[in-house]
C-alpha cells in the first residue's frame, strides 16, 4: 500500500538546467500592462540548456499555465466569515474532512476537492447559522444605514452593495446585484426589514462567488494570458499571506488604482508580511508539507513505550514548528538549516520524555551539547517525524527513507510489481530490526525498490519508534550507517547528522523545497508554460539565496501569480 | 402515506452512553400506524478490508443445515436472517491486470472493470456503485438519499484519501464517507431535527420557500461563472451543482415530521486515536442506527477505515501490527480476531435495528438487507477470488435467509450476488448488473 504512487509531472523537464532568474528585481515593471496574448519576451530563448534566460523572465510573460479554479478550504472559510461577519466559534459549525493526495500533502489542492452533498448541506447549515447570529448579534458590522431614516429600498441597496462587494471580494455585476435584491425581497416579505438582510447573508454565503476563487480580470481582445486586475490581486495577495479574505486596506487599494505597479504591490506584500498571520502560513505551510498532523494521532505499544502519550505527541508537534519557527523568523531561514540547526526545542514534557533535565512548559531552545548524546540536526532529528514515521513497536526504516524522499526530495517512487509478496519481516530472537529488514528484501524483486529508501531509513536506526534516542538495539550497539543512491547527494553517510550535511548541498532537496511551496501557493502542480518554468526558476534562487522568507518575496512577483491564462473552453 | 415507524421493545440504555443518551429510547410511536402498507426496503453496505482466513471464515454442513464458522460466531443469534457464499469470484477486479486493493474495490462495488490501471492510486470504478444505483431507486423518499458513513482515522489510505472512499458517483466523482462524529451528527440531524425544519409550519414553509430561492439563484450563478473556466473545473462545477440539486430537492420537500428525540452532539474535538476505535465506531453505529430507525435514510455506504484497513491496528485486541500488515504475514489467529470483531459489530447493527417495528409490524431488520463484502478473498494472498460476501438481515421476504450458498463446484462472480440484491431491492427485473461478461444472470438459487 505504502508504495503506491500517484504520478507527478516529471521534475526534470521543469528543472532543465541553465536557469537564472531575476531575483529581487522587483518582478515585471508594469503590473497593469497587457501582454496582448503575444510571445512578448517570454518565450524560451532556445539556448543550449533549453530553458528559459534571464532575459526571458523578465516582462510579460509569453504564457503561464491555466490556473485551477480553487474552493476555499474549511480553514479559509473560517477565516473568511470571521473576517466578513465576526465570530462564528460557537456556532458548531463542522465540515467534512478533506482530502489530500499521495504526493500532494497540502489541503488547497484543487484537483481533489470534491463537493459532496453533505458539504452542501453543511454549506447551507452554516449560512443560515451564521446569518442569523449575525443578524441577532453582530448586525451593525455589516449594516451601515438606518432602514427607517434612509428607507427600506434604499437601504437594502446600500447594504447589497457593500456587503455583496466585500464578499464576492469585488465590486457587484447588475446580475449579481439583482439576485441579490430578489432574495432580499423573498425575506423581507417573510418578515421585516431584518429578515431581508439575513436572508442575503445566507445566501451570499452560498454563492459560488463566494465559495471559489474565480479569477475573473477580462480580457481584452484575443489576450490570453490576461494580468490580474485589482481586485483579484488583492484576493491572490490575502489568500496566499492570510489564509482569508482582503482587509479593508487591501479593498481600498484595489479601489484607489493603488495595485497596479510592482512598487504597490510590494508595499502590500510587506504590510501583510509584518502580520501575525504572515507567520502562521509559513508555519502551516510546514505543517502541512512535512505532515505534522500525523504527529498528533500516533500511539505507540505501551508494553514497549510506556512514556510515549498523546501529551508527548502534541508536544513533539510543537517542537518541530517552534524550530521552524526559528529557523525562518530568527534564523537564514535557508532550507540548508532546516536540515542541520544544531539545536531544537523542548517544553518540560518533551525534556522529561527526552531526558533532558531543567525544561519549563514554555518551549525554550536546547542546543546538541545539552541533549544527552542525542544527536541534533534539524527536522531530520524531531522525534515527532521519526515517531510518525514507525510501527506502533519498531521502527521502519522503509517510511523514514520514503518520507525522505517523497517529501524532501520529491521523487515518485515506483509500485511494488503487481503479486509482489509484500509480508513485512518477522525478526528472530536477538536480530535487530535493520538485520531483519535487510533479510527481508534480499529478494531481488524486493530489493529493486526498496534499496531506494531502507538503506536511507537506517540511518535513522539511533531513535527507536517512538522517536526517543537509543544507543542499544536488541543489546547490540545502534547500526546507523546509511546509504543514499540516486541522487545529487549520492554516497554512504552515519547517521542523521551526515544525511542532514548531505541534504543541505543537494539541489534536489533546493527544488524540491521550490516545488512544495509552489504548490501550497498555487494549489496546483507547477505546468511547462515559460510563465510556470520561470517562477519556479525565481523561487528556487530566492530560496537558495535568501532563505524561505525571501522566497515568499518573490511569490507575488512570479508570471504565475500576477498573470492569469484564458482557460481552454473557458473566458 | 404516512411513513411510520414505531419502536416494539423496551431498548438497551447502554448503547448510547457514547454520546450521552441512550437515545433509541427516542423513538417515540407518535404517528397513527399504517399497518396494511408494505415496508420500505433498505440497504446497508458494509465494507470491510484485507479478506478472510478461508479456514476459518466458510461454514461447514448443507444449504439450510450449517455451522457457523469462529469468524462468524458473534452472528449465531442471527444465523436465521444471514446468507453465507463460498465459491463467489470478483474476476473484474483482474481486468485488465491485477488490481490490488484499489482495482478490487473499484471493480466489487461497480462490478465493471476498472479503468486507469497503469497504477493503483489511479484506478477507478467503471461505473457508479451499487449503493449510488439503488439509493437512485428508494432513496429520494427520505431526506438523506444516501448515508456514506463508517470509521475513516486520519492518515487513512497512507496519505491518499482516494483509498479511504467507498462510494461513487462515476470516476469523477468520488462520495467520502462522514465518520467524524460531530459531522455525521450535523449532516443527519440538519438544525438538530431529522427533517432539518422548524417545529412551526408557518416557519417551515417561509424556509424551504427561501431555500429554494437561494439555492436556485446558486445554481444560475453557477451556470453563470461556468462559462469562464476551464474543462476540468467545468466538471468540478457541476459536481458541485448536481450536489445543490439533491440537497436542494430534499430541504425544501414537505417532510413527515419524525417524532425522533435526538441526542446530544458529540463533541468537535472527539478522538479519532486508532485506540479509540471501539468507542468512535459505537457512536457512529448508533447514529447510523438512528438514521435508518428514524427513516433519514434508507441506504448507508458504511466503510471500515480504507482500502487495506489503511493503517488501523487493533491495538484494542493486542495487536501491534497493521491490519494490513496482518494479512501479507497469513496471521491467521490475528486476522481472525478482526473478523470476529467485525462481526461482532455487524452483530450489534442487526440488534438495534431488529428493535424496530416497520410498517406492517415486523421487525425492521427484516426489511433491512445488509450486505457485508470486501474487496480481497483470501487475505493473505491478496486474491480477488472467493470474494467473502455474507448477507444479513431480510429483503422483506425476498429472499430467504438462513443460508449457507456453496458455488464452490460452480462458482459465480461477486456481480451476480449484487444483481439480486439491486433486483430485491429496487423492485426491478434487470438481468445482468456492471460488465455482463462478469455477470451472465443472478446467483443461481440465491
Amino acid at each position: 500500500m505504502k508504495m503506491q504512487r500517484i504520478s507527478v509531472l516529471a521534475m526534470s523537464c521543469l528543472w532543465a538546467a541553465g536557469c537564472t532568474g531575476m531575483i529581487g528585481d522587483g518582478g515585471p515593471s508594469a503590473l497593469g500592462t497587457s501582454s496582448g496574448g503575444s510571445a512578448g519576451g517570454g518565450a524560451p530563448a532556445g539556448g543550449a540548456a533549453g530553458g528559459p534566460t534571464a532575459d526571458s523572465c523578465s516582462g510579460p510573460p509569453g504564457d503561464v499555465d491555466e490556473t485551477a479554479l480553487r474552493r476555499l478550504t474549511n480553514a479559509e472559510y473560517i477565516n473568511t466569515v470571521t473576517d466578513l461577519l465576526g465570530d462564528v466559534s460557537q456556532l458548531n459549525l463542522s465540515f467534512p474532512v478533506e482530502l489530500t493526495t499521495e504526493g500532494f500533502p497540502f489541503l488547497d489542492n484543487a484537483a481533489a476537492q470534491e463537493t459532496p452533498p453533505a458539504l452542501v448541506q453543511q454549506y447551507l447549515v452554516a449560512a443560515e447559522k451564521i446569518a442569523a447570529d449575525t443578524v441577532a448579534n453582530r448586525l451593525s458590522k455589516v449594516l451601515t444605514c438606518d432602514p427607517v431614516a434612509a428607507g427600506e429600498q434604499a437601504c437594502a441597496t446600500t447594504f447589497i452593495s457593500s456587503f455583496g462587494a466585500k464578499a464576492f471580494r469585488r465590486p457587484l455585476d447588475a446580475d449579481q446585484t439583482q439576485t441579490l435584491t430578489s432574495i432580499w425581497q423573498v425575506g423581507r416579505n417573510q418578515g421585516n426589514f431584518n429578515s431581508g438582510v439575513q436572508a442575503v447573508i445566507a445566501a451570499v454565503l452560498q454563492m459560488p462567488e463566494f465559495l471559489y476563487r474565480f479569477e475573473l480580470s477580462p480580457a481584452v481582445g484575443s489576450q490570453t494570458v490576461v494580468p490580474l486586475d485589482a481586485w483579484d490581486m488583492a484576493t491572490h495577495l490575502s489568500y496566499l499571506l492570510w489564509n482569508s479574505m482582503p482587509d479593508d486596506a487591501l479593498f481600498a487599494a484595489a479601489q484607489a488604482g493603488k495595485l497596479q505597479t510592482a512598487a504597490d504591490v510590494s508595499a502590500q506584500v510587506m504590510r501583510m508580511l509584518n502580520e501575525p498571520r504572515a507567520q502562521q502560513m509559513v508555519l502551516r505551510f510546514h505543517d502541512e508539507w512535512l505532515q505534522l498532523a500525523n504527529i498528533d494521532t500516533q500511539e505507540k505499544d505501551p508494553n514497549v513505550f510506556p512514556a510515549f502519550s498523546t501529551a508527548v505527541a502534541t508536544a513533539m508537534h510543537q517542537e518541530v514548528l517552534a524550530l521552524v519557527n526559528d529557523i525562518v523568523f530568527h534564523g537564514d531561514g535557508k532550507v540548508a538549516t532546516l536540515f542541520t540547526a544544531p539545536y531544537t526545542f523542548m517544553n518540560d514534557v518533551l525534556g522529561q520524555f527526552y531526558g533532558v533535565t531543567g525544561r519549563t512548559a514554555t518551549f525554550a531552545r536546547v542546543d546538541q551539547a545539552m541533549l544527552g548524546g542525542r544527536p541534533a540536526s534539524g527536522i531530520l532529528t524531531a522525534g515527532g517525524l521519526l515517531a510518525a514515521n514507525a510501527h506502533m513497536d519498531n521502527t521502519s526504516p522503509t517510511k523514514r527513507g520514503i518520507f525522505v524522499r517523497e517529501m524532501l526530495l520529491c521523487e515518485q517512487l515506483p509500485p511494488p510489481p503487481p503479486n509482489a509478496n509484500i509480508t513485512p519481516p518477522v525478526p528472530k530472537p536477538n536480530q535487530t530490526n535493520r538485520e531483519a529488514m535487510i533479510n527481508h528484501v534480499a529478494n531481488p524483486v524486493c530489493a529493486s525498490c526498496h534499496r531506494m529508501m531502507d538503506p536511507v531509513g537506517f540511518g535513522f536506526e539511533g531513535f527507536d519508534a517512538s522517536g526517543a534516542w537509543r544507543t542499544t538495539d536488541m543489546g547490540q550497539p545502534v547500526d546507523q550507517s546509511g546509504m543514499i543512491t540516486g541522487s545529487d547527494v549520492a554516497g554512504s553517510f552515519n547517521g542523521p547528522v551526515e544525511l542532514g550535511t548531505r541534504l543541505a548541498s543537494s539541489e534536489e532537496a533546493m527544488k524540491c523545497a521550490t516545488t512544495q511551496w509552489f504548490r501550497f501557493a498555487f494549489g496546483r502542480d507547477s505546468g511547462m508554460s515559460v510563465g510556470d518554468t520561470c517562477a519556479l526558476t525565481q523561487l528556487h534562487d530566492a530560496l537558495k539565496q535568501g532563505g524561505e522568507l525571501a522566497l515568499v518575496r518573490v511569490l507575488p512577483q512570479t508570471a504565475t501569480f500576477l498573470y492569469r491564462k484564458v482557460p481552454q473552453g473557458g473566458l | 402515506m404516512f411513513k411510520t415507524i414505531s419502536r416494539r421493545a423496551v431498548l438497551r440504555g447502554a448503547g448510547g452512553v457514547a454520546i450521552g443518551l441512550p437515545f433509541l429510547e427516542a423513538m417515540q410511536p407518535s404517528r397513527a400506524l399504517a399497518q396494511t402498507a408494505a415496508p420500505p426496503k433498505r440497504l446497508v453496505l458494509w465494507y470491510s478490508a484485507n479478506g478472510q482466513m478461508p479456514q476459518y471464515w466458510y461454514p461447514t454442513g448443507t444449504e439450510t443445515n450449517f455451522t457457523l464458522n469462529t469468524a462468524h460466531v458473534p452472528l449465531q443469534p442471527y444465523q436465521s436472517k444471514l446468507i453465507l457464499f463460498d465459491g463467489v469470484n470478483n474476476d473484474a477486479g483482474k481486468d485488465p491486470v491485477y488490481g490490488g486493493h484499489q482495482g478490487s474495490f473499484a471493480a466489487m462495488t461497480s462490478g465493471m472493470p476498472f479503468t486507469q490501471p497503469q497504477s493503483f492510486n489511479t484506478m477507478r470504478p467503471g461505473g457508479p456503485s451499487i449503493d449510488q444505483l439503488v439509493a437512485q431507486k428508494i432513496g429520494g423518499a427520505t431526506r438523506i438519499p444516501l448515508l456514506p458513513t463508517g470509521v475513516v482515522p486520519p492518515g487513512s489510505g497512507d496519505g491518499n484519501a482516494l483509498q479511504a472512499i467507498g462510494s461513487w458517483l462515476d470516476q469523477t466523482q468520488l462520495i467520502p464517507p462522514i465518520s467524524q462524529p460531530s459531522a455525521l451528527f450535523d449532516y443527519l440531524f440538519m438544525n438538530g431535527t431529522a427533517s432539518g425544519m422548524p417545529q412551526n409550519t408557518m416557519a417551515a414553509d417561509n424556509l424551504r420557500a427561501l431555500r429554494k430561492s437561494i439555492l436556485d439563484s446558486s445554481l444560475e450563478r453557477f451556470q453563470t461563472l461556468r462559462a469562464r473556466v476551464g474543462t476540468a473545473d467545468k466538471a468540478r462545477l457541476d459536481n458541485h451543482m448536481a450536489a445543490i440539486r439533491q440537497v436542494e430537492t430534499q430541504v425544501t420537500a414537505v417532510q413527515q415530521q419524525m417524532a425522533c428525540t435526538i441526542p446530544t452532539r458529540p463533541a468537535d474535538n472527539y478522538s479519532l486515536l486508532n485506540s479509540n476505535i471501539p468507542n468512535w465506531a459505537q457512536v457512529n453505529l448508533d447514529l447510523m442506527i438512528l438514521a435508518l430507525g428514524c427513516d433519514i435514510t434508507r441506504v448507508v455506504n458504511w466503510f471500515w477505515f480504507a482500502m487495506g484497513s489503511g493503517g488501523v491496528t487493533f491495538s484494542w485486541l493486542g495487536h501491534t501490527n497493521t491490519h494490513h500488515n496482518l494479512a501479507h504475514s497469513s496471521a491467521l489467529k490475528e486476522m481472525t480476531e478482526i473478523n470476529t470483531w467485525f462481526s461482532t459489530q455487524l452483530a450489534y447493527v442487526m440488534s438495534g435495528l431488529d428493535k424496530y417495528t416497520d410498517v406492517g409490524g415486523g421487525s425492521m431488520l427484516d426489511n433491512t438487507l445488509i450486505l457485508w463484502w470486501n474487496e480481497l478473498g483470501n487475505g493473505s494472498a491478496h486474491l480477488s477470488s472467493r470474494a467473502p460476501f455474507v448477507l444479513a438481515g431480510g429483503a422483506g421476504g425476498a429472499l430467504k435467509m438462513g443460508r449457507f450458498l456453496d458455488y464452490t463446484s460452480a462458482p459465480i462472480e461477486n456481480n451476480q450476488i449484487l444483481l439480486t440484491v439491486y433486483n430485491v431491492l429496487t423492485g426491478s427485473q434487470d438481468t445482468t448488473y456492471g460488465s455482463t461478461k462478469y455477470c451472465p444472470g443472478p446467483a443461481p438459487g440465491l
